[in-house]
């Protein structure tokens, strides 16, 4: 199979990766539970991973790397934690619905108002418009580092400057980009930053987190069990353990923290040069093509993705095609981003979304070329 | 179990301390180890460091010129 469906998940991790959760497996205890000899290492473990993600996103303090299970948990926590009711949010149409559906429901319980900057034709965003739609009650700018659906990347540092400007908390879903493309949370001011861990950082899923600014607090997502103050009634309020409710996925940490390692030894900005070498291959070859509409800006900078259509053709039945005849895995569909597609005007044909990675290769990408040919020939 | 005997115990915040703690020790030759917070001192759960009573001041002296984050230290009968 070539898999091309990345941006969903890496599936193919590096094997220390495997063999980390394997080791943990079979010898980890539970972090921050017991001074026994097991839990002490799942609990250096779980540690040693939160200070390699502080070091890779510029976070200053490790016990502000909070673990979760992916970043629509770290979003839920930072959105529904931070934002005050009645309060004003700007967003953005490039939004998953990991983000917009915490904001609906926002909206809709604590009357907290909405407004986004419109995405173009192409998955632009012009960024005057955060400018023209703050008001005295916005509170928080929530905006992703790259489109899940086009891979366009938003300009963190410019917006970061005007959430500071104006006061304003930054949230951002890095879903797309953290592992694949490099994050500074003190030069972009990032608040909050969401990542998940199966996805750029290739580590396995059920892993994810968020790095949270020092002096900042956070309502608690969940309450319960800490390892710490077993008699308070109420949540810790240390971090991490003030949002780190329950046992943690320490067998997947194990593995992220080994995936941290890869990524150090290899550098993210390899990582970023190959996988954007590989982008434009593809988009070069797939774009000359007859009957193909690419959709997205190649000349901004994005992560690794091409998103197309093939004539009329329901992108369903070209990803099965993909699948059924060529063994390509790709992502049809509306892919969560309904705002974005609205903008496309794809929201009947849905896209197909080619999604690239560190380990695929260019005879990978030149046979994808050829089947996105044999396709487009009509009938 | 063993007769009680004077021992100094460091407890922290929460458990990423405590672990920097034990990579603090051991990079500065400190002597000692992670145990369960004893009862005495904080009914519940976490953890201390468990070093020889007589290590106060440079415990002491070597944390604060680090900064290592740590709640309170001190000498109690364990």
């Amino acid at each position: 199979m070539i898999y091309l469906d990345n941006a969903a998940t890496t599936m193919i991790k590096p094997q220390p990766v495997i063999d980390a959760v394997v080791a943990a497996m079979t010898s980890m205890g539970n972090a921050s539970r017991g001074a026994h000899g097991s839990a002490l290492q799942a609990s250096r473990t779980v540690y040693d991973a939160r200070c390699k993600l502080a070091k890779l996103f510029g976070c200053k303090s490790p016990d502000h790397v909070i673990f979760t299970c992916n970043s629509t948990e770290s979003l839920n926590i930072a959105i529904t934690g931070a934002i005050p009711a009645g309060s004003h949010v700007i967003s953005t149409d490039l939004e998953h619905n990991s983000v917009l559906r915490p904001l609906y429901r926002l909206e809709e319980e604590q009357g907290v108002k909405l407004s986004f900057v419109p995405a173009d034709k192409q998955g632009n965003i012009d960024y005057a418009d955060f400018e023209k739609l703050i008001t005295p009650e916005t509170s928080a700018i929530v905006c992703t580092h790259a489109s899940n659906l086009l891979g366009t990347k938003l300009d963190l540092v410019r917006i970061g400057q005007i959430a500071k400007a104006h006061n304003l908390l930054l949230i951002v879903d890095a879903s797309q980009t953290a592992g694949a493309a490099n994050i500074d949370i003190e030069a972009m001011n990032i608040d909050i930053l969401c990542f998940t861990g199966h996805k750029g950082l290739m580590g396995p899923q059920g892993t994810g987190g968020l790095c949270v600014r020092d002096g900042l607090t956070l309502r608690p997502f969940k309450v319960g069990g800490s390892g710490i103050q077993s008699y308070n009634k109420h949540q810790p309020v240390e971090f991490p353990s003030c949002l780190e409710a329950g046992t943690l996925n320490g067998h997947g940490i194990a593995g992220l923290s080994a995936a941290l390692d890869y990524l150090e030894e290899v550098t993210v900005e390899a990582i970023e040069a190959k996988e954007h070498a590989l982008m434009m291959r593809f988009y070069e070859g797939v774009s000359k093509i007859e009957g193909v509409t690419v959709y997205g800006d190649f000349t901004q900078p994005r992560t690794a993705i091409v998103t197309l259509n093939i004539r009329d053709y329901d992108s369903s039945m070209v990803s099965d095609a993909l699948s059924e005849d060529y063994g390509i895995a790709t992502r049809a569909g509306a892919h969560c981003a309904p705002r974005l597609h609205q903008a496309l005007g794809t929201t009947a044909q849905g896209a197909i979304r080619f999604s690239i990675s560190w380990f695929n290769t260019e005879e990978e990408i030149d046979e994808a070329i050829r089947a996105v040919a044999e396709l487009a020939v009509e009938e | 179990m063993k007769a009680k005997e004077p021992a100094l115990i460091v407890t922290f915040a929460n458990t990423p301390d405590a672990i920097a703690m034990e990579t603090f020790c051991k990079q500065n030759d400190l002597p000692g180890r992670l145990i369960p917070i004893p009862g005495a001192l904080k009914a519940g759960c976490g953890l201390a460091w468990k070093a020889p009573a007589d290590h106060e001041a440079l415990f002491t002296e070597k944390m604060n010129a680090a900064g290592t984050k740590y709640a309170s230290i001190q000498v109690i009968e364990l």
